[in-house]
């Protein structure tokens, strides 16, 4: 079997900050979102002034919610949410095909790392988890804060299944992993349902 | 500075001595610096040079290191000697990660390449090598994986071919390797001829015309400075060519499986240290949590110490002379599946926005993913246990044992 050209280790889409600015800037025109916990992250362009942080060279910034930012609560803070897992499984979607090219430009002894059985396997598993995501009904998936938290930790545990199927490659920031890993941060701080007291 | 874990010995550590315990208490009073110093090293990696001094680092470093060339009297030779088997390093490695485990990997000191020296090495070789990281802090670093080739290592690309006039030229591309672009030396592993037994390691200065190295930009773990080095006609004399004089059965391609076995265990102890930590830090900001949570994080410890328990027993029967290589990498796999779910339990169970208000289990977070990428993935280790099964249930028999020399041993 002929490998094909190795896939470069940059996911081929938008990077991830740049889409989370475009998704405030939807939800709230002209404005940034908060957070439940008056947080606001966006990129560090949308942020100048933010405090540089561990993730600033990811392309993130955090800053406090400031008077001018759209309220972390209500319709828009819903809306916002919604479209923070549907980018999140766009972005999952882009990387199972990135990590599919990838894995056909390596070989192992006389086949591409593709056509190895367990390989193969571990990305059908990923592709029907996220098919599954993606058919949750509607009304279902968005009923609230804790069903939303729900879909978060899926779509995180089927990125860190993929990355694991892209080596050291999926460890680079400057690919899907530096992307993957600002939309887990992204959702512990604007989707995570607070279970403080949710068990006692 | 032990404020940072639980009082009581960690579950799974009833196969230490007393010696192993003392080395484990001593390291355990480190982890409050290290852990300060990992938190820089996560914004610079370089800034390792300013803390080169401090005997948080410097100690772990020590029984890596041939005993003539280790400091005299700086540190208690017992402790130092203790932490010189696999297993004193598996324990001091677990308490020292329980800190940071970037310090050590950004350290100066022998690496993986250490070993491939001490395995191979003539002894002109081992005075060049460990004189030379003696006489001045030295950055090591031990090159095989490349661009096109990770986990089939045996059918690496990098040429070793004669240079007209004698020695050898090495041609080629090496890709994530540890402290690669910062380091003054290091191990090679190249192809002289096809085949297993054509790879071969060199020894290279990286003040060698022809060498150039550059940092790759990783999620987490940034002190092992991970690079990408290019070889371009570089000069290797005949005398950097490492045993040389032995087999090619018995140099290039088994120097790196052998020592890869005898490492792979401390990867194991980081990723335990820093789940243990995790869990720790859990513990200490949220002292009460819901049942149903406190169960969730209790199976998360179950884990932890059954992996440190089977580390600690592998390491031992590696000091014993005996090689379980499916034990091994179970071993490595295991534990970095558990610190990779120990931190998103952590951060999970801290609350909403733990990721930007606790930096540092936002580093331990992205830190741990390392591990199970560091010596071997985890769908090869799965295989290799796969077929230990097999051998085992299908047709059991006692454990196959090699002896550390690598002859199989029954
Ligand atoms: C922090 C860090 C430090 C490192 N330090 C060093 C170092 O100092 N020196 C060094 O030489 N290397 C180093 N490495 C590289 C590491 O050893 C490799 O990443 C590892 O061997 C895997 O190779 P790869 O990344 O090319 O993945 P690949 O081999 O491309 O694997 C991609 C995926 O395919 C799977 N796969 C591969 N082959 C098979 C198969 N036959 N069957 C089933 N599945 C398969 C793998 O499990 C993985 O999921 C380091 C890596 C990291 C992240």
């Amino acid at each position: 079997m002929k490998p094909a050209p190795p896939a470069s280790p940059q996911s081929a889409g938008t990077p991830y900050p740049l889409v989370l600015d475009t998704l405030h800037g939807r939800v709230a025109p002209g404005r940034l979102v908060a957070s439940p916990t008056g947080h606001v992250l966006a990129s560090t362009v949308a942020l100048p002034d933010a405090p540089a942080g561990p993730l600033t060279r990811f392309g993130l910034a955090v800053a406090e919610a400031t008077p001018e930012s759209a309220f972390g609560e209500g319709p828009a803070a819903d809306r916002f949410a919604v479209a923070l897992l549907t980018a999140h499984r766009e972005l999952l979607d882009a990387t199972l095909t990135h990590t599919l090219r990838h894995l056909e430009g390596r070989t192992s002894g006389s086949t591409t790392l593709l056509a190895k059985q367990l390989v193969a396997g571990q990305l059908a598993d990923i592709a029907l988890r996220l098919a599954e995501d993606t058919a949750v009904p509607e009304a279902r998936r968005h009923a609230g804060r804790d069903a939303r938290w729900r879909s978060h930790l899926r779509l995180v545990d089927i990125g860190r299944d993929l990355l694991r199927l892209l080596g050291a490659s999926g460890f680079l920031a400057d690919g899907p992993a530096g992307d993957l890993h600002l939309a887990e941060v992204v959702g512990n701080v604007y989707l995570h349902a607070d279970t403080e007291d949710a068990d006692e | 500075m032990n404020e940072l874990r639980e009082a009581a010995a960690p579950a799974g550590t009833d196969l230490l001595d007393e010696r192993s315990r003392e080395l484990a208490d001593h390291c355990a009073a480190m982890a409050g610096r290290l852990r300060a110093i990992g938190m820089r090293l996560d914004q610079d990696p370089d800034v390792i040079t300013e803390f080169l001094h401090e005997p948080e680092v410097r100690f772990p470093v020590q029984g890596m290191l041939p005993p003539e060339y280790r400091s005299v009297g700086e540190f208690p030779a017992r402790l130092v000697e203790a932490s010189s088997t696999v297993l004193g390093q598996v324990v001091a490695t677990e308490q020292v990660s329980y800190g940071d485990p970037n310090v050590l990997l950004a350290s100066p000191g022998p690496s993986l390449s250490g070993g491939a020296v001490q395995a191979l090495a003539d002894e002109q070789q081992r005075k060049r090598y460990f004189g030379r990281l003696t006489s001045s802090p030295t950055h090591t670093f031990f090159a095989l994986t490349e661009p096109g080739k990770g986990s089939a290592a045996t059918e690496l690309e990098t040429t070793l071919t004669p240079a007209p006039g004698g020695g050898w030229l090495l041609n080629g591309v090496k890709c994530y390797i540890g402290n690669g672009a910062r380091a003054q030396l290091g191990v090679v592993f190249c192809r002289r001829a096809p085949g297993p037994w054509g790879i071969e390691a060199v020894l290279l200065d990286t003040s060698a015309p022809g060498f150039s190295g550059e940092l790759l930009p990783s999620v987490g773990l940034r002190g092992a400075r991970i690079s990408r080095l290019r070889f371009q006609d570089v000069t290797v004399a005949d005398e950097d060519v490492l045993g040389a004089q032995r087999s090619p059965s018995r140099r290039g391609l088994y120097g790196a499986t052998y020592i890869l076995y005898r490492f792979r265990p401390g990867i194991a102890a980081m990723a335990i240290g820093c789940a243990q930590a995790a869990c720790d830090y859990l513990v200490t900001h949220r002292p009460t949590l819901p049942r149903r949570d406190r169960h969730r994080l209790d199976s998360v410890l179950d884990r932890i110490a059954a992996v440190r328990h089977r580390t600690y027993a592998v390491a031992r029967d590696i000091d014993a002379g005996v090689v379980d290589v499916a034990g091994i990498g179970a071993v490595k796999a295991r534990a970095a599946r558990v610190a990779e779910d120990a931190t998103r339990l952590v951060a999970e169970l801290l609350g909403p926005a733990c990721l930007i208000e606790h930096p540092w289990v936002e580093k331990t977070y992205r830190d741990v993913r390392a591990f199970d990428l560091m010596e071997g993935t985890t769908n090869l280790h799965a295989m290799s246990v796969f077929q230990r099964l097999l051998r085992d249930r299908a047709a059991p028999q006692p454990v196959t044992e090699r002896a550390v020399d690598g002859a199989a041993r029954h």
